[in-house]
């Protein structure tokens, strides 16, 4: 199964360290494939040095891509740990 | 007998023999390998990764155990090891040894190049930031794969002083205080890595001492005082002393000034009271700097909390650090100064042409104002439970003081409407750092209930020197008649106010500078916690007409040159046992 979804980034410093290994951390829970996209180019969801080359800034739209048995759980998962988690700043 | 400048990022006093470390960015050499031999390449990355993974899992722990409450330094490790652990990088670097028969060096080194100009285009001055972890990430891969020794340092025989052009924080991170005495590096600043960790590690540190690595050799005797910024390279015999007399350590120092000055009060020989407070960085340094004698702290920067965290610090974070300085501080004041931050070194900052001129300090949390809320709610709480004012960095107009004032009026008003508590008397006061702040201290000072001169700015702005720039630098002086007239005309401003008048810059922490600052008329100074006994010491031999006459003969010079010599002879007469012959610099 194959879904995606737009979700806006609003964390203040954009994709960084901590933010793409709470990302990394959330992606590897799930045996689909899942994949950000952000201004043409495209991260694999289980690499940090991926989610961290995208460089996606504040503001940024992204594009969340699963693809796999447990591709919709995952699409829910890790808009919620964009928009619940990164994006209200919690656990810093 | 040399001494070179630096910035003092980590106080303290180290002397020991000097240990240059070579900077570990050398460029591999393009090279390849016959297709049998790639499987052992392979084999020999998959090793140095293995390595290094391990190398990174120590470390973290070491620095969880050594630092307990500072977990955003060992947070940085673990964003090492994540990209370490991470297959793409496996995955890539083998590729380029089984497809392009590059060796496992060459490969590493390609492929870390990669992630850094990855990062340079999007050209984000925070991520630019991360360039310096994957090139710390890079080098490491590389010392395993060479077959270094896990680090460098571990083979040392006895204790040193580290002095490099510029560290990594691994390297920084890997120090242990019973092996390194203390550093000195050309590169960095007080906001850099090095400086970060060295405080959080209590390793005396100058960082920016330029041409510090090629005016010495391996095992030279090196002096290196965290507290005023200075390396003294083979220091001569009475220096040296001078120095041994102080102690190795910061906390040698603290039990040495116990017995003597720091309980003492600085009061001249004819009754005149300064106050002496220290300035901090970190709320677990209070109780060492009033052990070593400061009646309370005078400058608390708040920037630490920033430079940790990916996102600024929300109102919880700022009140626990304020609250945890409150129960050591007892009933001695802390003045609190807001974030002092460029925009360039903010979490979600943009890169600027000139940040210096640019939207720093007040002007970014124009832009910011719930982070600006955040850390006035969190001081006005702070401020029911322990003695504190607050202060503005950086304001260089009254109409920026009346608009940063204004909404301390605004958070005051809903504690009100809430009935929460606070101290409803709370000074607010400003930094004089910008000389047209100086220049119109007078309409300052009459809406604000202090001022503290920051003279790093203050300098650097009426001279207009960077002194990091070394080619600029020797025009850097806080003595020059510019900077001592607008010092001088600040304290006229306040006093015809009444209001009180501090100086919490670098220049206050001179000895050399004691003299005129009680001249100038200064109640109150606030300095690195090291150098109170020996101020206080000074205060207490000298009288208060005295030293304004000095300080009226040191305005009338016309050159930093003269001023600098003046100062240095009519302390020397006082305190000959504190005052170091001065290499002439430049």
């Amino acid at each position: 199964m194959r879904c995606q979804k737009a979700v806006p980034l609003i964390h203040k410093t954009g994709l960084h360290l901590r933010p793409a290994r709470r990302i990394m951390d959330a992606a590897g829970k799930f045996k689909s494939d899942i994949k950000l996209q952000y201004r043409g180019k495209t991260a694999n969801a289980k690499s940090i040095t991926d989610i961290i080359l995208l460089a996606a800034l504040p503001g940024a739209e992204l594009l969340i891509l699963a693809d796999g048995s447990d591709a919709q759980e995952a699409l829910t998962t890790l808009e919620d740990v964009i928009v619940n988690s990164i994006n209200r700043d919690e656990d810093i | 007998m040399e001494t070179r400048r630096g910035i003092a990022v980590s106080p303290g006093v180290a002397i020991g023999p000097a240990r240059i470390m070579e900077s570990q960015g050398a460029q591999i050499t393009r090279k390849f390998v016959m297709p049998d031999e790639a499987p052992r390449e392979i084999a020999r990355f998959d090793k140095a990764l293995d390595a290094s993974q391990r190398e990174i899992h120590e470390l973290a722990e070491t620095l969880r155990a050594r630092l307990d409450q500072s977990v955003g330094v060992s947070d940085i490790f673990q964003v090492h090891l994540g990209i370490l652990e991470d297959p793409k990088l496996r995955h890539q670097v083998t590729n380029l040894i089984t497809h392009r028969l590059f060796t496992a060096e060459f490969a590493v080194q390609e492929i870390l190049r990669r992630y850094v100009s990855s990062l340079q285009e999007a050209g984000d001055s925070y991520l630019l930031q991360r360039v310096r972890d994957f090139e710390d990430i890079g080098q490491r891969l590389l010392r395993n794969l060479q077959g270094k020794s896990h680090e460098q340092i571990a083979r040392l025989p006895g204790p040193v002083v580290i002095v490099a052009h510029d560290l990594t924080p691994s390297q920084t991170a890997g120090f242990d205080k019973e092996k390194v005495l203390g550093i000195a590096t050309e590169a960095g600043g007080r906001t850099s890595h090095t400086a970060i960790l060295a405080r959080a590690l209590g390793i005396p540190a100058v960082v920016g001492a330029v041409g510090v690595t090629s005016a010495l050799v391996d095992g030279d005797t090196l002096i290196v005082d965290g507290s005023q910024g200075a390396v003294i390279i083979a220091p001569d015999e009475a220096t040296r002393q001078r120095y041994e007399a102080r102690g190795r350590t910061f906390e040698v120092i603290e039990e040495r000034t116990a017995a003597e000055f720091c309980n003492l009060p600085a009061v001249t020989q004819d009754g005149r009271l300064v106050t002496i407070e220290a300035n901090i960085e970190f709320p677990n340094e209070v109780a060492t700097v009033l052990h070593n004698g400061a009646s309370g702290v005078g400058l608390y920067r708040t920037e630490f909390l920033y430079h940790t965290a990916d996102n600024p610090p929300d109102e919880e974070a700022h009140f626990q650090a304020y609250m945890e300085a409150i129960r050591a501080l007892g009933s001695s004041p802390m003045t609190i100064r807001i974030l002092d931050l460029g925009a360039d070194k903010f979490p979600s900052g943009f890169p600027e042409r000139n940040p210096f001129l640019g939207c720093r300090s007040m002007r970014l949390l124009r832009l910011q104002p719930q982070v600006f809320r955040n850390q006035i709610r969190a001081i006005l709480r702070a401020s029911a439970m322990g003695k504190l004012r607050f202060m503005f960095p950086m304001i260089a107009n009254l109409a920026e003081l009346r608009e940063s004032r204004q909404v301390v009026t605004e958070v005051m008003a809903e504690f009100d409407a809430t009935g929460a508590a606070y101290d409803k008397n709370i000074q607010v006061g400003i930094m004089i750092e910008v000389p047209s702040a100086a220049m119109t201290a007078d309409l300052l000072a009459a809406e604000s209930d202090f001022f503290s001169i920051g003279t790093n700015d203050l300098v650097q702005y009426t001279l207009a020197v960077d002194r990091d720039n070394e080619r600029v630098a020797h025009l850097y002086s806080p003595l020059d008649p510019a900077v001592l007239r607008l010092i001088q005309r600040t304290v006229l401003a306040g006093q015809k106010a009444k209001i009180g008048v501090s100086m919490c810059g670098e220049m206050a922490g001179d000895i050399l500078n004691t003299i005129l600052l009680v001249g100038l008329g200064f109640e109150s100074l606030s300095m690195a916690p090291s150098v109170i006994p020996d101020v206080k010491k000074l205060i207490r031999s000298v009288r208060y007409d005295g030293a304004k006459r000095i300080a009226e003969r040191a305005l009338s010079m016309k050159t930093a040159k003269e001023v600098e010599q003046y100062l240095a002879d009519e302390t020397r007469k006082v305190v000959p046992e504190l005052v170091q012959e001065r290499q002439p610099e430049g």
